[in-house]
């Protein structure tokens, strides 16, 4: 498999490859083609990559991969809610304490600090170019 | 009688010193140093305020009629030769058994979790929750469960492609460098001596910024403080619309001083500047070490009390 990967300092397993994949797949909100992910993820990664990396991850049934045209759409499968709501219980429990647990996934800012923030992210954004500002 | 005041002594200074130790190192100092600093500083003090009520609490234990059957000393004659009032070993002894019993209650808290975590193949797994709340978690395996990365759709469907990057490589960061073992760790370092509360929440946050520098190294600088910085953003703001307003600032977010520090030139200072640290971790091993030299003459005293 021709593996171009940029850096040749970091080697990356395959399970973080197909992470990439999926949080890329996951990020784009309509389906997407096997040439949309390659073009969202960070890194260039060859298309035969990619391609493999998403039918390895529709077999596990993460992904679920619809006809289009000539080629094919893929789309990320949302679990079950049960199973997700067992998902963030582990990961409470494993937090600890419930409040550390928030803490831990949700980060409380003050009025004041949530000003501090947007002015340093925003002095910054000059020499950035323009993406949008304010998050989703 | 020289021990008890010797024992307060430590089991009180002990954690002061690492966080007085710790605040002016955190700037300039790279995080990892910092954090690896931190927690051996927290182990020797925690170790220190086990000792220290082990040396004070012996007579209690030793009085024990099973205990003294083991040892074959009489029970009532230990209470003699003890050089420290009955009462006061009684106090320490509580307090040994309440800091065990916290001590237990981290392991079995961080053993219940992995063993609730699916089993799978090893290696990294990414669980996506589809979720609106953008957060970001890992789940350390101990190397006996898969590694996860916990990510909401929220999360990466706000950032762009770079931001998602950097966000993934903080996560897989602290996977990669153990974080979990450092918490574990410090965890049992403030069930043994709980003024060291403090200090933990500095770990955490040299922790973050330990997974923040690597996340700037395989993105940029300004990438992982705009990734870091907006998600802390779109939580605030959905924390403020579910409860209506009153959000729960529970004790300040580290998160503008995260996004500053990343703003900032990398911090440089590696291990030499570990010496502050150090100097807490040879007067704390110091006072342990004439903790066990005591020891040893309780051994004399118990042959005695034959």
């Amino acid at each position: 498999v021709a593996d171009t990967d940029a850096d040749p300092t970091s080697r990356r397993p395959a399970g973080e490859l197909e992470a990439d994949v999926l949080a890329a797949l996951w990020a784009h909100t309509e389906p997407a083609s096997a040439n949309d992910v390659q073009a969202a993820l960070g890194r260039p990664l060859a298309y035969t990559t990619v391609a493999t990396i998403l039918v390895r991850l529709c077999e596990k049934g993460m992904v679920r991969r619809v006809r289009a045209g000539r080629g094919y759409l893929y789309q990320p499968v949302v679990n079950e809610s049960d199973h997700l709501t067992g998902q963030i219980r582990r990961v409470l429990a494993r937090a600890g304490d419930q409040s550390a647990a928030l803490q831990g996934l949700v980060d409380s800012l003050s009025p004041d600090e949530e000003a501090q923030l947007l002015a340093m992210l925003h002095d910054r954004r000059d020499d950035e170019g323009a993406t949008e500002a304010e998050p989703r | 009688m020289i021990v008890v005041p010797l024992a307060v002594a430590m089991a009180l200074t002990g954690p002061l010193a690492v966080r007085r130790v710790s605040q002016p190192a955190h700037a300039s100092m790279r995080p990892q140093w910092n954090a690896i600093g931190l927690v051996s500083a927290m182990v020797v003090v925690g170790a220190g305020t086990v000792g220290a009520l082990a040396t004070v609490a012996w007579p209690v234990a030793a009085r024990i009629g099973f205990v003294a059957s083991l040892g074959r000393w009489s029970s009532g004659q230990v209470g003699r030769y003890a050089p420290v009032p009955i009462g006061v070993s009684a106090v320490a002894a509580l307090l040994g058994v309440a800091v065990l019993t916290r001590m237990a209650a981290v392991i079995s808290r961080e053993l219940r979790g992995v063993w609730a975590a699916e089993r799978g193949p090893a290696g990294e797994q990414l669980i996506v929750i589809d979720d609106p709340v953008p957060f970001a978690h890992s789940v350390y395996g101990w190397g006996w469960r898969p590694d996860r990365l916990v990510v909401s759709s929220g999360l990466l469907q706000s950032l762009d492609d770079h931001e998602r990057e950097a966000v993934l490589a903080h996560e897989r960061a602290h996977l990669r460098n153990h974080h979990a073992v450092f918490r574990l760790v410090a965890a049992l370092a403030v069930a043994a001596n709980p003024l060291q509360r403090r200090c933990r929440r500095e770990l955490d946050f040299q922790l973050e910024r330990w997974a923040d520098e690597r996340a700037a190294h395989v993105t940029s600088r300004s990438v992982t403080a705009r990734a870091v910085g907006r998600t802390a953003l779109a939580q605030a703001r959905m924390m403020r619309s579910m409860t209506s307003g009153s959000a729960l600032a529970l004790d300040g977010s580290s998160v503008p001083a995260r996004v500053g520090a990343l703003l900032d030139p990398p911090p440089d200072r590696g291990w030499r500047d570990l010496g502050c640290y150090l100097l807490v971790i040879l007067v704390s091993g110091a006072l342990l070490l004439v903790g066990v030299a005591y020891a040893e003459s309780f051994v004399d005293i118990l042959q005695r009390a034959r």
